[in-house]
């Protein structure tokens, strides 16, 4: 049987409950999820013929065979690991999008599920900062993730001669939509001084500068146009791209032709996205952008194209990425404020805006909802996937 | 110099080379012997032109501070009872951007730009870290 010509969508979604998860182990989380999705899109288990996942970091290297296993998935025409920290489960749309319209695969899951509120493993939220960056050259100087993305803030106000109140801005206004979100951990809304006030991590970064150890997963199917139980709430996949850069922070320091530290190759996976969709910055509706720290937002903001470099802060402090302005943002609140569950804390920038383009989500829908950009990004800004997804078109 | 419990380097063939240097408090990095470039980390060839060819080149000890972050808190890691902890980007005088830590600083040592002088931290028997000082002191 061919699948020529075939369009992937995203078929269906699924969340696990967030934030503190202990009766569940990760396993029973992707679980959970997987079911919700693989529900969603009206399938059953039988019917998924590829799994992509990004094992924890402490896990079996065929940690997604024991995924298939638990869920009863036997034969697959793929079965692959992306290993690639936070953006992983947009990289892995990109492969399934690919497995679907090549004709490999008719129904992908990709799933991810962590524990580092509640881990059972002792020292696994630890082992996870120790994964992201390089144990001989960086680790023995007391780098943690959090100074990682301080020594990125700290050179980014240097270069633009911004302050700590422009990386405030992003929790500020992320914590807006999260205080409309019922399943958000923290609700309670804050000002520039609360961020300013709370404790330094590594400076220049704060304690609400910095995203939230949770527990939780989310799932999505990927599968082509048509073949899901409702198609007027399949998903379109206008434009996806990747970029990753190097890897040591003095690598990434001592730059690239246009790209450095700052100055993140995101534009590139971006221009790859935009192109495919045939869509400018002006014309997206809003954007969930990866928000591991408020810097991260940042500079995507600006390599992305949304506002000039240098204003970024300006930019959300005006309004613009609020309910109702030119270009809501994190409307679930991000990892930030919602929860952010490791490397599959990305997923739920997906799976939120799969519910805006539904027009299904509640008392924080954005009025405009045609398209949605959702990036995602690991190893201190230097990995990104950037997607564009539409409403439905059935 | 204040103490940090750290996490060690792993001594490996690529790299055995720098350790010694370092542990001699005369630190090498390999220069290319076709583009004259040197490299940070060590490693089995030139990171800009592709070349096998290097030669290990004492290096000045003098840089500039690229960037830097004062971590205050760092619960869960073995040196989180010995903060703060000033991390530093160093570039090189030679070019490459190295990670560090910086020690011996006043308030306006710590500042993209400021100059800065490598100095040694003897961990152990087989570890000898490049740490940093403001160049002034």
């Amino acid at each position: 049987m061919t699948h020529a010509a075939a369009r992937a969508i995203i078929s269906g979604i699924g969340e696990s409950r967030l934030g503190k998860v202990p009766e569940l182990t990760a396993l029973g989380i992707i679980v959970d999820a997987a079911l919700k999705a693989i529900d969603d899109a009206g399938l059953t288990v039988q019917d998924i013929d590829g799994l992509i996942l990004h094992p924890a970091f402490h896990v079996s290297p065929r940690y997604h065979i024991i995924v298939a296993e638990t869920l009863g998935i036997y034969v697959k025409t793929m079965a692959d690991t992306t290993m690639m920290g936070g953006a992983s489960y947009g990289v892995a749309i990109e492969r399934a999008k690919q497995a679907v319209e090549s004709g490999l695969c008719k129904n992908v899951l990709i799933v991810g599920g962590e524990k580092l509120a509640t881990g059972h493993l002792s020292g696994s939220a630890m082992m996870a900062s120790v994964g992201a960056h390089n144990l001989d050259y960086e680790y023995p100087f007391a780098a943690t993730i959090p100074a990682y993305y301080g020594l990125l803030a700290q050179r980014y106000l240097h270069d633009y001669d911004a302050d700590e109140s422009d990386l405030a801005q992003v929790a500020v206004a992320t914590r807006k939509h999260a205080a409309l979100n019922p399943n958000a951990t923290m609700r309670e809304l804050i000002t520039v001084d609360d961020v300013l006030n709370s404790p330094i991590i590594s400076s220049p970064l704060h304690r609400l500068d910095c995203s939230l150890v949770s527990d939780g997963g989310a799932a999505y199917v990927i599968s082509a146009a048509g073949t899901s139980k409702d198609p007027s709430r399949e998903i379109e996949i206008l434009g996806i791209g990747q970029a990753q850069s190097y890897y040591h922070m003095g690598q990434l320091a001592e730059g690239h032709g246009d790209h450095d530290l700052v100055r993140t190759v995101v534009d590139v996976a971006g221009q790859r996205a935009f192109a495919q969709a045939g869509l400018t910055p002006a014309e997206i509706n809003m954007a969930n952008i990866y928000d591991s720290f408020t810097i991260t937002v940042i500079v995507q903001l600006e390599d992305l194209g949304f506002c000039e470099r240098g204003t970024a802060g300006k930019f959300i402090a005006e309004g613009n990425v609020d309910l109702g302005g030119r270009l809501p943002m994190n409307t679930h609140g991000g990892l930030l404020s919602n929860a952010h569950p490791g490397a599959c804390g990305g997923m739920l920038g997906f799976t939120e805006a799969v519910r805006q383009l539904r027009g299904e989500a509640g008392a924080r829908q954005v009025t405009t909802h045609e398209n949605a950009l959702v990036s995602s990004a690991s190893a201190v800004a230097s990995n990104f996937s950037v997607s564009i997804l539409g409403a439905s078109i059935q | 110099m204040k103490h940090i419990t750290r996490p060690l380097p792993t001594i490996t063939p690529d790299n055995e080379e720098f350790w010694r240097s370092t542990k001699a408090h005369a630190a090498k990095l390999q220069r290319c012997n076709v583009c004259a470039h040197f490299w940070y980390y060590p490693g089995p060839v030139c990171h800009h032109c592709g070349a096998q060819d290097w030669t290990w080149t004492p290096l000045s000890g003098v840089g500039t501070i690229y960037s830097y972050s004062v971590l205050e808190r760092a619960k869960g890691n073995p040196y989180e009872n010995d903060v703060p902890i000033a991390i530093v980007l160093v570039r090189l005088e030679e070019g490459p951007v190295i990670m560090s830590n910086l020690f011996d600083y006043g308030s306006t040592d710590l500042a993209i730009g400021a100059a800065v002088q490598m100095t040694y931290e003897d961990v152990n028997d087989e570890v000898t870290l490049a740490v940093f000082v403001p160049a002034h002191r």
